[in-house]
C-alpha cells in the first residue's frame, strides 16, 4: 500500500495562515492502514488545529470528513457540501487524494497534510518498510521475490556490491543487504541458477521518467457510443 | 484549577476510593473519569478536554507489568506521549498532561498524584486559553 | 417515539455517616437538567428497603435509564445491574456518581458540595448517551475438557478434571503419553485412574473455534476429526535440555545412582533459569533434594548448585535450609555458565560479588529444558504467547493463575511464578479453573464490550493485533467483528482503530467526551 507520514503540525498550521474555514479530510484506504490519515488521525489533527486556533485567536472553523477512497471522483464528490463551506482543505490522504480534491473543486485551496512516501508493507504493527519501487518492469521472478530496485540501496540488478557486513547493507541502520536476502531466497527455492543469469541493464522507460505514466485497459474503456448512451 | 484524571477501574479508580476510605484529603479541583482500562484513552479525548478548558490532565493505570489487561498501561503511555508532543508543538507545554502508574491498594499514591498535579498546575499556571477569555 | 427519561436516585448515606454533603441542594441542582424525570432520595441504596423504593419508582415512572448518587461503582455496580434487570431495563442502563469516596470523604465541605454537583452532572450526561448493551448468561454446552499434552502433566490434569465431575479427553501426537521413568509412588494411583478414565486421541490440534463452554475442535495427524469441548487445558511436559558429551541431565543422573555406580566427588548442578523470566521451583526442588541425597550418602562429595535465583518459595524454603545444613553451596550467577566437559569438567561463570569463577567438577548436571515442538505448535494454533522452550505463558494478572489470555483455554506453565514444587497440585489447580467455568450455572457475557460498524472498517487488522483476548476477527465479508463472548472490555481496539469503526458500550467515545465536558462545567453556586 501507499505509505505516508503526516507533516509536522507546525508546518500544517503555517500553510493554513490566512484561512478560516478549514476542512480536514482523510481516507479509509492506504493511509488509514499506515496510521497516518484515517478517520482517527483526522480527528486528532482537527482537534489540534482547533486548539492552535483558540490559542492564537484565529477563529478557525474546522470540519472533518473521511472519504472511502480519496482517489475516486465519486467518493470525493461526497465532500461537496463541506467544501462549499470551506476556504481551505487539508488532506491527509496521499498525494493522489489531494490532487483529486483539487481537480474536482478548483476554487478551494487544497493543502497536503501528508508527505506521501513509498509503496510498502507493515513489518510489525507500527513499522512500515518500502518494498516496491514502481519501476514498471518487474524482475521479482529473477530475484526470489525481493525487489532489488528499492531494497538494495544501490538498486543493483546483479549484486551484491561486496560492501555488506554480517548481512547488513553498508548504509547502516540495520538495513538488510537485499542481495544477501535474494541469495538465501533463491537457495530456499532451489533456484540459485537464476543468479548466474545476468539481468541486462534496466530499461527505465516504464519507470519514473518522461511525465506521468498512463496505463490503459482497453476492455474497460467506454466506446464512443457507450459514453453517449450514458450521458 | 480544573484537573481531570482518566483512571482505570482496576488501579486508579480503586486507589482513589481507598484514599477516600482513608480520608486522605486532596483538592476538589481534581475530578476523575472512570475508564475500563487506561488503554481506552484516546488522544482526541485529551485534546478536547484542553480545548474545553482543562488546565491539567492525567492518566493513571496499573503498575508496569501488572496491567489487568496485560498491556493497556503501555498503550496509555503511548497516547499520553503523543498528546504531550502535540501540546509542545502547539506551545501549550506537554507537562500539562502526565501518565502515572499505581496499584489499587495504594491510596497514598493516588493522593501523591493529586498533589503533584496541583503543584505542577500552580507552576504552569492556568490553561492559556483561559487567559484569552 | 419514546423520549429519554432519566430517573435520579440520591442515597441519603452518600455523605457518609458524617452526613457532610448538602444532598437537598444536590437534588435541586440535578433536577434542572434536561430529560431528568424525577429525583428521589433513598434511605440506603444497599439496603433491601432502599432497593424496594427504587424498584417502585422505576416501575411507576416511564424512565428507561437512571443515575444513582451514592458511593463507589466498584461496590455498587453489580447490585444495581440486578436492580435494573428486575425493573425490566437493560442491566447496563444506569450510571453511578461516586459522591462519597471521591467527594464527601476527601474534600472540605464547600469543595465537596461543588464537586458532588459536577460528579452528578457527569453521571447524568453519560447516562443520557447510554444504549442497551448486549448481555446474556450462557450455560456451558459441554462439560468435557480437552487436555493437550504429551506426558505426566496431561495424565494428571485429565484425572484431576474427572475427579471434579468433568469428562476429559487427552490429545497426544503419538497416541501414547510419555511418562518419566522415576515416579513418585503417590502418582501411581491417579495415573492408573487416568489411563482407565480418559480416552486418548492420537493427533494434534489443527484449529479451535467457538466460545468458552462450546469449542469446536479440529484435530489432524494420526486421527483426523472434529470434536466439541467446553474447555482446553494445555499440559505439555518440559523436555530435558539437549546435552553435550560429559554433561548429564537429571534422568541420567538418577539412572547412574540407581545403577550403584560410585558417586562423583565433586558435583556441580546447573539450574538453567537464565532464559527470559523462568522461575523453576520444580527444577530447584530436584537440585536441592539431589544435593541432600548425595551429601548424605557420600559426605566427602561436594555439591554446588548454580542458578540465577534460588526459587524456594513456600515449602521449598525448608528444603533449601536442609540442603544448606548438609553443606550444599549455592552459587548465584548473573548469566548462564559455560561448561567445558571432560574427565574433570570446568564450569566458568561470574559471581556478582566474587567475580569470575572457574569450578572443577567430576560431574556436571544441567537441569534445563529444550524446545517442545508439540507445545510450540499448539500455542501457535491457539494464538497463545509462548516461552523460548515452547511452553505457553500463563496470565500474569492477579488471581488468574492457570489461565491463558484466551477465555476457556487453561495452561500448565511449568515455569510459572505460581507453580509449586509438586506437579500434581499444579495440575489440580488448573483443572479446578476449568471446572469453575464448566460447572458454573452460567457464563456472563456482554456489557461493556466493543462493537464494530462494518461499513467503516478498513480491514487493517489493528484490532485483531492489539486485542489480548482474541475477540476481534475478520468475517467472510472481510470486515472485522468482535465476538462479545470473548471481549473483556478493555477498549484498546477502540483506540487503535484508524478508521473509528469500533466503539464500546458503557465507555463509548461520545460518553467519555460528554463526561469530560460536564466535568469542566462549574455548577452554579
Amino acid at each position: 500500500m501507499i505509505i505516508g507520514e503526516q507533516k509536522p503540525l507546525q508546518e500544517i498550521c503555517a500553510m493554513l495562515e490566512g484561512h478560516q474555514r478549514i476542512l480536514v479530510t482523510g481516507c479509509r484506504s492506504c493511509v488509514a492502514i499506515c496510521l497516518a490519515g484515517g478517520e482517527k488521525e483526522v480527528g486528532i489533527l482537527a482537534e489540534s488545529l482547533r486548539l492552535h486556533s483558540d490559542l492564537r485567536g484565529r477563529d478557525w472553523e474546522v470540519t472533518e470528513f473521511t472519504t472511502e477512497r480519496q482517489c475516486e471522483k465519486e467518493w470525493v464528490r461526497e465532500l461537496s457540501d463541506l467544501v462549499a463551506k470551506s476556504d481551505a482543505v487539508v488532506s491527509i490522504a496521499c498525494g493522489v487524494g489531494a490532487q483529486t480534491i483539487q481537480a474536482l473543486f478548483p476554487e478551494v485551496r487544497v493543502l497536503p497534510g501528508l508527505n506521501t512516501s513509498n509503496m510498502g508493507a507493515p513489518e510489525e504493527p507500527g513499522v512500515f518498510m518500502e518494498k516496491c519501487g514502481g519501476c514498471g518492469d518487474c524482475v521479482l521472478h529473477l530475484t526470489g521475490g525481493i525487489c532489488p530496485i528499492v531494497r538494495c540501496a544501490k538498486g543493483m540488478l546483479n549484486g551484491p556490491c561486496g560492501g555488506s557486513q554480517n548481512g547488513k547493507c553498508e548504509i547502516g541502520h540495520d538495513t538488510p543487504c537485499a542481495w544477501e536476502e535474494i541469495y538465501h531466497s533463491l537457495e530456499r527455492l532451489g533456484r540459485l541458477d537464476l543468479l548466474e543469469e545476468l539481468i541486462p541493464p534496466k530499461n527505465w522507460l516504464p519507470s519514473r521518467s518522461g511525465g506521468p505514466r498512463r496505463i490503459v485497459r482497453p476492455e474497460a474503456v467506454l466506446t464512443r457510443e457507450e459514453k453517449e448512451m450514458r450521458g | 484549577m480544573k484537573i481531570i484524571g482518566y483512571v482505570c477501574s482496576h488501579a486508579g479508580y480503586a486507589a482513589a476510593d481507598l484514599a477516600g476510605e482513608e480520608r486522605l484529603q486532596y483538592s476538589p479541583d481534581i475530578i476523575l473519569i472512570r475508564l475500563p482500562c487506561a488503554g481506552r484513552i484516546d488522544v482526541v479525548h485529551l485534546l478536547k478536554a484542553f480545548r474545553e478548558g482543562a488546565d491539567m490532565l492525567f492518566v493513571a493505570g496499573c503498575l508496569e507489568g501488572n496491567c489487568h489487561h496485560h498491556y493497556g498501561n503501555h498503550e496509555a503511555r503511548k497516547r499520553v506521549d503523543q498528546a504531550k508532543s502535540i501540546l509542545d508543538a502547539l506551545g501549550m507545554d506537554g507537562r500539562r498532561i502526565e501518565m502515572f502508574y499505581l496499584a489499587s491498594n495504594q491510596g497514598w499514591k493516588f493522593k501523591e498524584i493529586a498533589d503533584e498535579m496541583m503543584r505542577r498546575a500552580s507552576e504552569l499556571g492556568p490553561n492559556p486559553l483561559e487567559a484569552k477569555g | 417515539m419514546s423520549e429519554k427519561r432519566i430517573g435520579v436516585f440520591i442515597c441519603e448515606s452518600a455523605g457518609g455517616s458524617e452526613g457532610s454533603l448538602d444532598l437537598r441542594s444536590l437534588g435541586k441542582h440535578v433536577s434542572s437538567l434536561p430529560e431528568v424525570s424525577f429525583v428521589r432520595f433513598i434511605d440506603q441504596v444497599c439496603k433491601e428497603t432502599g432497593q424496594a423504593q427504587m424498584l417502585q419508582a422505576l416501575n411507576k415512572d416511564e424512565v428507561d435509564r437512571f443515575v444513582v448518587a451514592a458511593c463507589s461503582p466498584l461496590s455498587k455496580e453489580r447490585m444495581l445491574m440486578r436492580l435494573a434487570a428486575e425493573a425490566g431495563l437493560n442491566p447496563f442502563m444506569f450510571t453511578i456518581a461516586n459522591v462519597r469516596e471521591q467527594s464527601a470523604f476527601v474534600h472540605s465541605k464547600a469543595g465537596a458540595d461543588l464537586k458532588a454537583k459536577r460528579l452528578l452532572r457527569m453521571a447524568v450526561e453519560k447516562c443520557r448517551l447510554l444504549a442497551p448493551a448486549p448481555y446474556d448468561v450462557r450455560i456451558p454446552d459441554s462439560r468435557t475438557v480437552l487436555v493437550i499434552g504429551d506426558g505426566l502433566r496431561a495424565a494428571l490434569a485429565a484425572e484431576e478434571a474427572r475427579a471434579l465431575g468433568l469428562e476429559a479427553m487427552i490429545l497426544v501426537e503419538e497416541g501414547m503419553l510419555r511418562l518419566p521413568r522415576f515416579l513418585d509412588d503417590a502418582l501411581a494411583e491417579p495415573l492408573k485412574r487416568s489411563e482407565e478414565g480418559s480416552p486418548i486421541i492420537a493427533g494434534h490440534l489443527a484449529s479451535l473455534d467457538g466460545v468458552p463452554g462450546a469449542f469446536d475442535v479440529l484435530t489432524e495427524g494420526k486421527t483426523s476429526g472434529t470434536l466439541r469441548c467446553g474447555a482446553v487445558i494445555m499440559a505439555f511436559d518440559p523436555l530435558p535440555a539437549k546435552l553435550e558429551e560429559g554433561i548429564m541431565g537429571p534422568m541420567h543422573f538418577e539412572e547412574l545412582v540407581a545403577s550403584g555406580a560410585p558417586l562423583p566427588l565433586s558435583l556441580v548442578i546447573v539450574v538453567d533459569d537464565w532464559k527470559s523470566d523462568f522461575h523453576s521451583p520444580q527444577a530447584m526442588e530436584w537440585a536441592m533434594r539431589t544435593a541432600v541425597a548425595i551429601r548424605t550418602r557420600s559426605p566427602e562429595s561436594s555439591v554446588r548448585i548454580l542458578c540465577r535465583d534460588i526459587s524456594s518459595r513456600g515449602e521449598l524454603e525448608s528444603e533449601q535450609l536442609r540442603a544448606q545444613r548438609h553443606g550444599t553451596i549455592f552459587v548465584r550467577t548473573e548469566r548462564m555458565p559455560t561448561i567445558t566437559p571432560g574427565v574433570k569438567a570446568t564450569v566458568r561463570t561470574v559471581d556478582p560479588v566474587v567475580g569470575e569463577l572457574a569450578l572443577d567438577a567430576d560431574a556436571v548436571i544441567l537441569v534445563g529444558s529444550d524446545l517442545n515442538a508439540g507445545s510450540a505448535s499448539t500455542c501457535f494454533v491457539l494464538g497463545l504467547a509462548m516461552r523460548p522452550d515452547g511452553m505457553p505463558r500463563e496470565s500474569k494478572v492477579r488471581l488468574r493463575a492457570g489461565e491463558s489470555l484466551r477465555a476457556g483455554i487453561y495452561v500448565i506453565d511449568p515455569w510459572s511464578e505460581w507453580s509449586g514444587a509438586d506437579v500434581r497440585s499444579d495440575c489440580a489447580a488448573v483443572a479446578a479453573r476449568a471446572a469453575a467455568l464448566l460447572l458454573s450455572p452460567g457464563i456472563e457475557e456482554g456489557g461493556a464490550v466493543a462493537q464494530v460498524e462494518a461499513g467503516k472498517c478498513s480491514a487493517c487488522l489493528s484490532c485483531v493485533r492489539i486485542c489480548p483476548y482474541g475477540a476481534p476477527y475478520v468475517t467472510e465479508e472481510r470486515k472485522a467483528e468482535v465476538r462479545y463472548e470473548l471481549c473483556q472490555g478493555c477498549g484498546m481496539c477502540v483506540t487503535s482503530c484508524p478508521s473509528k469503526a469500533i466503539d464500546m458500550h458503557c465507555y463509548s467515545d461520545a460518553q467519555i467526551a460528554a463526561e469530560g465536558k460536564a466535568a469542566l462545567k462549574e455548577p452554579r453556586p
